[in-house]
């Protein structure tokens, strides 16, 4: 009689060994320093330390002095040009910085206007104006979507060098905030990371 | 009393050792009194939250603030009085009148480098107008 036991241990002994050579996954905080730092990638922390420094300086620049809020202006998000050699999600770094922005209370982000306007719904209402089935006193009306005042544009740029076992990655984040009045740029700052990484001299 | 909140602290960590290297890896923060120096300051230096093993090595040594429009600026100058490199990391946290924390996309742990001997300045700008209070929290950058 071919003992049963031992059978299922066969069967069970690779999903064993796997399980016993797969690494850990765990939850870190986003907040924290816990992340990984790559040289040649823009990490999340990347993406908060560009946010905080350039928001912070906005948020001290004369421009934006004279908006409460109870007179807050309206801004675009335009472009952010990556020059990088890496995908990125400029978004990441505009979406904190209008979040931040928006809580100040001195800006509102149109989502209505712009090449990367998120939201047709504001356009798509009052073409509902057309539609029988709908009460026209409930249609939002032509001439009362607010035109933004500025717009927020940027770059990304990212130089790498290597020389021997040590590689490196200089990015750099600019952002320029347009006066759409004028066509000047009102307002401008940049944001440097400098990362830098050594190849172990011990593997083969 | 808080210098024998820290005896009582320090005591623990001697009888607790191992416990205590596991908890080095956290970010907890404990507050220590650094003197201030000087008479430009406005803030109490109590709004600044060291960990034990980084107050030896940062001190403060001036805490100012100002107003940019209508939103509060703070500036922390600190100098490394060690005669190495410190990689530290430092987050500003705003409270509103009712004395709860604003939650902004700016307020997160941001790592920092501070060279032997250097001194170097903190600045957080209040995400809104309505902030009525502040803490800068500071611990070691452990990778």
């Amino acid at each position: 009689m071919f003992n049963r036991s031992r059978l299922i241990m066969i069967l069970a002994a690779p999903l064993a060994f796997a399980t016993a050579c797969a690494g850990s996954t765990r939850r870190i905080d986003a907040s924290s320093n816990e992340g990984l730092v790559t040289a040649h990638d823009v990490n999340f922390k990347d993406w908060q330390d560009a946010a905080e420094s350039l928001t912070n300086s906005l948020l001290q620049s004369s421009v934006l002095a004279n908006y409460t809020a109870q007179n807050p202006t309206v801004m675009q998000i335009s472009n952010v040009v990556n020059k990088t050699t890496q995908h990125l999600d400029t978004e990441i770094l505009t979406d904190k910085i209008r979040i931040a922005l928006l809580g100040s209370g001195k800006v509102f982000t149109t989502t209505a206007i712009g090449k990367r306007a998120e939201d047709d719904a504001t356009k798509d209402a009052r073409a509902l104006g057309n539609d029988p089935m709908i009460d026209p006193n409930t249609v939002q009306p032509n001439r009362t979507v607010q035109a933004p005042r500025y717009s927020l544009s940027g770059i990304i740029i990212q130089i790498k060098v290597k020389e021997g076992g040590a590689s490196e990655s200089y990015f750099n984040f600019k952002l320029t905030l347009t006066d759409l009045k004028t066509g000047l740029g009102v307002w401008e700052n940049e944001k440097e990371i400098a990362k830098q990484t050594t190849r172990s001299g011990a593997g083969w | 009393m808080k210098s024998t909140i820290l005896i009582q602290k320090s005591t623990h960590i001697l009888l607790f050792a191992p416990l205590a290297f596991a908890a080095a890896c956290n970010t907890s923060v404990n507050t220590v009194q650094t003197p201030s120096r000087g008479g430009a300051n406005r803030i109490p230096v109590e709004k600044i939250l060291f960990n034990p093993e980084l107050s030896a090595d940062l001190r403060v040594d001036d805490v100012r603030e100002k107003m940019s429009g209508d939103h509060w600026t703070i500036q922390v100058n600190l100098t490394n009085v060690t005669g190495g490199d410190i990689e530290y990391q430092y987050r500003f946290e705003w409270l509103d009148p009712q004395g709860f924390l604003v939650d902004t996309p700016t307020s997160t742990w941001l790592p920092r480098k501070a060279h032997a001997g250097e001194t170097l300045e903190i600045t957080g700008v209040a995400p809104k107008p309505n902030i009525a209070d502040f803490r800068l929290k500071l611990t070691n950058l452990d990778r």
